[in-house]
């Protein structure tokens, strides 16, 4: 299934904004991490140091969350609005 | 309950604001109304900043500021609430944020107006680059910031 990996704030200056992936259906949450931090292994490090909140169509879910078709996928650190 | 909120670029007239918020609840029993503005800080730690980058994650940021704005305007018994965060490059002295408050008391108003504040700041997805003299800090939540290293 395609995906859309989404990157925010310093996770952005590794990764970019945004990529897709195709995943076997069934994959979860960890599943990404793991592809993305192949792509990009800066994030692994970042990660381990700033870890990031996940959002899956913009709801926190954590590594187990199966994912579907379609679903775009945020990695956000914690926010820094106001 | 009126509520309106959104994230915006441009500035806002706050007049326009408290006037808008005062007519809608002048007849519910409301005397009390509560403005917060931010504005980008031109010195943090001894340096100049030059600007801020503001960027968010629509549609969500957008639909996190209105489910903010709703439940502290019931947990508060507020009138009206007006939130708006402004977003894209920001220079000091330019307001970031207005969260314009109305309640039939000043106490309700103050606390509905900083909880607000708090809740945005913590649970709203929008992020900051602080651009100064020294270089490009992201600035993470409570950890404060993480000098940018591309």
């Amino acid at each position: 299934m395609k995906l859309r990996v989404r990157f925010f704030s310093l996770y952005s200056d590794v990764a970019g904004d945004s990529v897709d992936v195709e995943l076997e259906d069934g994959a979860r949450v960890k599943d990404v991490v793991r592809v993305i931090t192949s792509l990009y292994p800066r994030l692994k490090e970042l990660f381990a140091d700033i870890k990031p909140i996940v959002l899956v169509n913009g709801v926190a879910r954590n590594s187990e969350y199966k994912l579907s078709e379609g679903d775009e996928i945020a990695f956000i650190p914690p926010a820094s609005g106001g | 309950m009126d509520v309106k909120t959104g994230v915006i670029r441009g500035s806002l007239s706050l007049d326009k604001i408290v006037e808008e918020v005062t007519r809608v609840s002048v007849e519910l029993g409301g005397g009390a109304v509560v403005c917060f503005v931010g504005f980008v800080k031109g010195l943090v730690d001894d340096k100049k900043v030059f600007r801020l980058d503001y960027t968010a994650y629509e549609p969500y940021a957008s639909r996190k500021l209105e489910e903010i704005a709703r439940e502290e305007a019931a947990r508060y018994k507020l009138l009206a609430v007006r939130v708006y965060h402004r977003i894209g490059e920001l220079k000091p002295g330019e307001p970031t944020i207005y969260i314009v408050v109305v309640s039939r008391s000043r106490e309700e108003a103050f606390e509905g107006a900083r909880s607000i504040l708090e809740r945005v700041k913590r649970e709203a997805p929008i992020f900051k680059l602080e651009r100064r003299e020294d270089g490009d800090y992201w600035i993470i939540g409570d950890r404060g910031r993480v000098k940018r290293s591309r």
